[in-house]
């Protein structure tokens, strides 16, 4: 322990001989630190698993309900459609062959209580099962059930923030709301929910600072005629009405499920392509079965959610890390071997290599801590910076703390390995030659 | 001085011109690499999209998903023709917006090459509401005109239509200086459509401008779309009514035009969309330029601290060559001959990490393949930079005088 505390006095006094190369080597470091910590911060947190606990089973469903190609159509895409229709989305959803299933897409709501009320709020049109798919956690009451759905019941779920302006945050369950001019029940009140990017209609939006305001049973919207916002595809020259889309012929909901293990997975892939050759022989689907169950990561990754330019972004800084270590490297060499003679007469007087050896490895790594300490400021620059730019992710460019200390130990162990280096040639500097040169 | 001097020393000193090398080849792989993407960057920026900036106006954010019918696109274009000032109006999708373009294949009629990807603007007047320029033929006659239901698109409806296309796409599809008067076809084999091509213009982008290579692979047709779910307008303007234009223009569209949700209205002069448009991109100009600046200000300072470095440990060997007759300037041309060789032999390796690097990059996003220009290029700026960091110490080298042979350190 002592010895350690000497090699760290004598690696602070070498740092001060000279403190010009020592500063240069530190604003190298922090430069490459600080640049490489900016990106893969950025990056980190844009591609963060949306659900921590589940992602692994629980499954985007994809069917080919397209017509049949058009003479006039280049190539045939092998990817079925992301959205599914109104009529194939509740023949799946009433089979309940998953463990959990859920049909939603997303609204624009207006919303009144008494005086209290909220319009244009975004909210989903979706079914029971998404609370617990999706890890929705309630404050008070409870998801709607399926019941309710057979029933067309007018009940809803309300986000915390919408119960705060509506019912001034009391438990609100049982009580009755507006919503777009209807009466519903209030069955329960949902905590804050945002999972980003938003994985389950990235259609609508990939990343948003608020998230789902309002919940309503998807049957009872569609008869009452709600219009869904969104992506709509249709087939043939039936018309791109967002107003009341054709439950047949138009795709504008997404469907996932939660399957438990691989043999659940295989059994519904079979009876996706069941349906789909039912379907088929029905006259109703004009393609070959072709269906897709893709899990949380493998659909970020399909729907490229990570921009580009982020992922580019990482691959720079990288890039730039390593330029800054060779130089770090190269600056130390010259500051270590510059010493030389004094290595030598530590040697002579009875030094060990090894001691030598951790002392500049001390002092390597003291300048790495510096370089990453120094880094912070700039980081929180570069976070400044991406903030500025007209970008939908650029909202979420905040320092972690927890992920800056990760990098910060990260940071000062890849400079005191590359530190070794400059510090291995110092301590096998031989002692005779330079005791004799004095 | 013999070149198995100058590696004698070089091998003498292994490991100082080992990591000077090492410095060297990731200086050059980064840089080369990020001048190259800078350029690709760089270049939809630097190209000539064909439209008169300053006399245009662009009108964006029109949404209704029921449609926009034949009857409220007529009457908006006649309220935007009458607001004092506006020239000429046209309908139809517009540059720098990507969210309603059409893209197709494109090849030459009665040949079966390789199709090319282009776009289609669909407008009646885009001529005379952009400026662009006709170099060959004319632009399209009256009865040529005519309006397309939404639909209808790629259907028989476009069958021996007239085009103007871009000299650009002319060239590439029939060989240089043809293409007046021949027959550009979409889609592949019998199937698609055939159009005759009655003028060429001298420039004009597609909607997304991209990627330089082929941005200017643009074709207009004379279909205006109706039952349209998004309208664009171009107005042609008197620049001195700039303003009182862009006032006129939101009044001038409700009247006409009713919508439930309201529209989310952008009526912007042609060159605010345009930096727009390139935002991100020039954040990413800026970025990339910060960081070659960054790698050779770091560079430059390695290469100098280490040849300061290197100078003070052979005073005595400098002051020897002096003796024997070296001048300053032989001192001055050793060093510049040893950084030249090490420089030369990182280069080298840097070359091929930069090579990688490109691999790599091309394999995950669509960039294309590093032109080999950008290797001797990357060499030069390295060769350059070398050459500067080294001026300081080497020149402190030749101020040692010949003495320093005789004293003992």
């Amino acid at each position: 322990m002592i010895r350690m505390s000497y090699s760290l006095q004598l690696a602070w006094l070498g740092i001060r001989r000279n403190p010009a190369i020592a500063g240069l080597i530190v604003l190298t470091l922090a430069l490459g630190v600080g640049a490489t910590m900016t990106a893969l911060a950025l990056f980190l947190l844009l591609s963060s698993d949306p659900l921590p606990d589940r992602s692994g089973q629980v499954y985007a469903v994809q069917i080919d309900s397209r017509e049949a190609p058009a003479p006039t159509e280049d190539s045939t895409s092998p990817e079925p459609p992301d959205l599914i229709g109104m009529s194939d989305g509740l023949r799946l959803l009433d089979a309940r062959r998953a463990q959990r299933q859920a049909l939603m897409v997303n609204a624009l709501f207006s919303i009144r209580s008494g005086q209290a009320s909220k319009d244009g709020e975004i909210g989903l049109m979706a079914t029971a099962d998404l609370f617990p798919m999706f890890g929705v956690r309630f404050l008070y009451g409870g998801p709607w059930t399926a019941a309710d759905e057979q029933a067309r019941a007018r009940v809803v779920v309300i986000s915390a923030e919408l119960n705060q302006t509506l019912f001034d945050g009391r438990n609100s369950v049982g009580e009755t709301v507006e919503v777009n001019g209807e009466t519903f029940r209030v069955a329960g009140i949902s905590a804050r929910w945002n999972p980003r990017p938003h994985f389950f209609l990235l259609s609508s939006f990939v990343y948003g600072d608020e998230g789902e305001q309002i919940f309503v049973p998807v049957q009872t919207a569609n008869e009452l005629g709600f219009s869904p916002v969104g992506q709509i595809n249709c087939n043939g020259r039936s018309a791109l009405n967002m107003q009341s889309p054709d439950p047949d012929r138009c795709r504008w909901l997404a469907y996932w499920v939660e399957l438990e293990s691989a043999a659940a997975v295989q059994s519904y892939r079979d009876y996706l392509l069941a349906d789909s050759r039912e379907q088929q022989a029905l006259g109703r689907f004009e393609r070959a079965p072709n269906v897709k169950l893709s899990t949380v990561n493998e659909w970020l990754e399909a729907h490229k959610v990570v921009p580009d330019d982020v992922r580019l972004g990482v691959w720079i800084a990288f890039s730039l890390f390593a330029v800054c270590l060779a130089n770090a490297a190269g600056l130390l060499s010259a500051k270590f071997l510059r010493r030389s003679s004094e290595i030598g007469i530590r040697r002579a007087l009875g030094a060990t290599r090894r001691s030598v050896f951790v002392q500049y490895l001390a002092e390597a790594g003291l300048l790495g801590l510096l370089g990453s300490v120094c880094a912070l400021p700039l980081v929180a620059l570069g976070l400044w910076v991406i903030r500025q730019q007209p970008v939908a992710y650029a909202f979420m460019a905040e320092i972690d703390p927890w992920l800056f200390l990760e990098l910060l130990v990260l940071a000062v162990l890849v400079t005191a390995v590359v530190g070794g280096l400059p510090a291995w040639r110092a301590c096998r500097v031989a002692p005779a030659i330079q005791v004799k040169s004095l | 001085m013999s070149l198995s001097q100058l590696l004698s020393s070089l091998r003498r000193n292994k490991f100082m011109a080992l990591l000077l090398a090492i410095e060297v080849a990731f200086a050059c792989a980064v840089v080369t690499n990020a001048l190259f993407l800078l350029q690709n960057k760089l270049a939809p920026m630097l190209l000539s999209d064909g439209v008169a900036a300053d006399e245009v106006v662009l009108v964006n954010g029109l949404i209704n998903f029921g449609g926009f019918p034949k009857t409220q696109i007529d009457g908006a274009s006649r309220a935007l023709q009458q607001i004092p000032g506006v020239r000429a109006v046209s309908v139809g999708g517009l540059p720098y917006d990507g969210k309603f373009q059409f893209r197709s294949r494109l090849r030459p009629e009665q040949d079966d090459g390789d199709a090319i990807e282009g776009s289609f603007y669909l407008h009646h007047n885009l001529v005379q509401a952009l400026g662009l320029e006709v170099v060959e033929g004319r632009d399209f006659l009256p009865e040529e005109r005519i309006d397309l239901p939404f639909g209808k698109i790629g259907g028989d409806e476009m069958s021996g239509r007239s085009a103007l296309i871009t000299r650009g796409l002319a060239d590439r599809l029939f060989g240089e200086g043809q293409g007046l008067g021949r027959s550009v076809r979409t889609g592949a084999g019998e199937s698609g459509s055939a159009m005759k091509v009655v003028g060429i213009l001298a420039d004009f982008i597609r909607p997304e401008p991209t990627d330089a290579a082929v941005a200017q692979y643009t074709m207009i047709l004379p279909l205006r779309l109706i039952d349209v779910p998004i309208l664009g307008f171009a107005l042609r303007i008197d620049p001195a009514q700039r303003d009182a234009v862009i006032q006129a223009v939101p009044a001038a569209l409700e009247a006409q035009l009713q919508s439930q949700a309201g529209f989310d209205l952008e009526v912007q002069p042609f060159d605010e969309v345009r930096d727009a448009y390139f935002q991100t991109s020039r954040a990413l100009v800026w970025l990339l330029l910060t960081v070659a600046g960054v790698v050779v200000a770091i560079t430059a300072t390695g290469i100098a601290g280490l040849t300061g470095f290197w100078v003070q440990q052979r005073q005595r060997q400098i002051g020897i060559r002096r003796a024997l007759g070296a001048r300053r300037r032989d001192i001055l041309r050793l060093f510049q001959a040893e950084n030249l060789v090490i420089v030369l032999v990182g280069s080298c390796c840097g070359l091929a990490l930069a090579w990688g690097i490109n691999l790599l990059l091309m394999q995950r996003y669509e960039l294309p393949r590093l032109p080999w220009v950008y290797l001797p290029l990357g060499a030069a700026v390295l060769f350059v930079l070398g050459q500067l960091a080294i001026l300081l110490p080497a020149i402190r080298a030749t101020r040692v005088p010949p003495a320093t042979a005789t004293r003992n350190a």
